[in-house]
């Protein structure tokens, strides 16, 4: 009988791994965008990277579980997009850095992009513990799904850099205190930076493609 | 449901562990896990038993310790717990707070039989 003590953190492959996927990424901004299912996170790259693709390399990886719809919605308008399916990994509820490493290898082989966005698993929850080796978090919280959200799911909204909330054309017809939203917002972090648009309507969201290309500067400005 | 990844790594680490000492048989892990992380303490033991089986790590005891939330106060170092999500200052009610503990995930250590 023996004890060894080894105190190794459980993450530290996948961490090791998203360090590398940094080196690949390089100049290129990566974001990594989590939500419940449905919050509209396709339908905000749709929209948003129909305009940007004019100026800008994109590249989107889609993670679903089993499916490749989001992967030609992203196509459909005319932007490169590559899709993960998780049960391919053994199941999954999200991405983790080994899985967004082969994908990079692959796409960044041939080409060259000036952003590479992910789209998560559909799912607030464990998206929240797997650095992926991205740039910038971003949580999509959708008008339907109720202001208490944050409270409930307190680490994603910590860890994000940006919060879109997403489906404002629907505030009108459902209860959604934006005044009760916000505190909760600040309570768990107060420096969140909110956007809120409707990715159906449009409205607002020039304000979210002005950021990502804000980041992008940023980034490469020295 | 993601316990089973965490589970798998953790049986990865193990393992190794045990094959570079030696040992025959995995009798008892012990774990930290973070309040803030979303791992579910009762769902990672059962993934745990599921992962385990025919390996060196059958039926070994599993003993998770939860460390709270905690944090520091940049301006008063005041050190606290977080209660109910609120992550200000207890004392000089400041934003401006460090999280200092509750995002571990951490093998502590391995009891095994040589
Ligand atoms: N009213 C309204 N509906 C929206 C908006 N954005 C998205 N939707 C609708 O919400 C539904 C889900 O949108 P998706 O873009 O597929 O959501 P998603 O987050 O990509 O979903 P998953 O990938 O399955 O997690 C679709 O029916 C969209 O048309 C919006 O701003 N307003
Ligand atoms: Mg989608
Ligand atoms: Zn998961
Ligand atoms: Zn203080």
């Amino acid at each position: 009988m023996g004890t060894i003590n080894i105190f190794e953190n459980i993450m530290k492959r996948n961490d090791e791994i998203a360090e590398n996927n940094k080196k690949i990424i390089n100049n290129a901004l990566c974001i990594n965008i989590m939500s419940s299912p449905g919050s509209g996170k396709t339908t905000l790259l749709e929209k948003s990277l129909k305009v940007l693709k004019n100026n800008y390399r994109i590249a989107v990886i889609e993670g679903d579980v089993s499916t490749s719809n989001d992967a030609r919605r992203i196509k459909n308008v005319g932007v490169r997009a590559f899709q993960i399916k998780t049960e391919n990994y053994g199941g999954g509820c999200h991405l983790d850095a080994k899985m967004i490493n082969e994908e990079l290898k692959k796409i960044l082989k041939k080409s060259k992009f000036d952003f590479i966005v992910i789209e998560n698993v559909g799912n607030l929850i464990c998206p929240a513990d797997f650095n992926l080796g991205e740039d910038k978090k971003v949580v999509v919280l959708s008008v339907t799904e109720g202001e208490d959200k944050p409270l409930k799911y307190p680490l994603m909204f910590k860890i994000a850099d940006l919060l879109i909330l997403n489906k404002i054309d629907l505030l009108p017809y459902v209860d959604f205190n934006i005044k009760s939203f916000k505190n909760n917002i600040k309570k768990i972090n107060s420096k969140l930076k909110i956007i809120m648009l409707s990715a159906k309507t449009g409205k607002n969201i020039n304000d979210w493609i002005e950021q990502l290309k804000l980041w992008y500067i940023e980034k490469n400005k020295f | 449901m993601h316990e089973v990844s965490i589970a798998e790594e953790i049986k990865n680490v193990v393992i190794k562990k045990l094959n570079e000492n030696n040992g025959k048989k995995v009798k008892k892990i012990k774990l930290l896990i973070g309040e803030m992380t979303t791992i579910v303490p009762e769902a990672l033991q059962f993934a745990l038993t599921i992962v385990s089986e025919n390996t060196p790590m059958e039926d070994c005891k599993v003993k998770i310790k939860v460390l709270k939330t905690k944090a520091r106060c940049n301006l008063c170092y005041k050190e606290f717990f977080i209660r109910d999500n609120n992550f200000l200052c207890s004392k000089c009610k400041t934003h401006e707070i460090e999280i200092i503990q509750g995002r571990e995930m951490i093998i502590q250590s391995v009891e095994m039989e040589r």
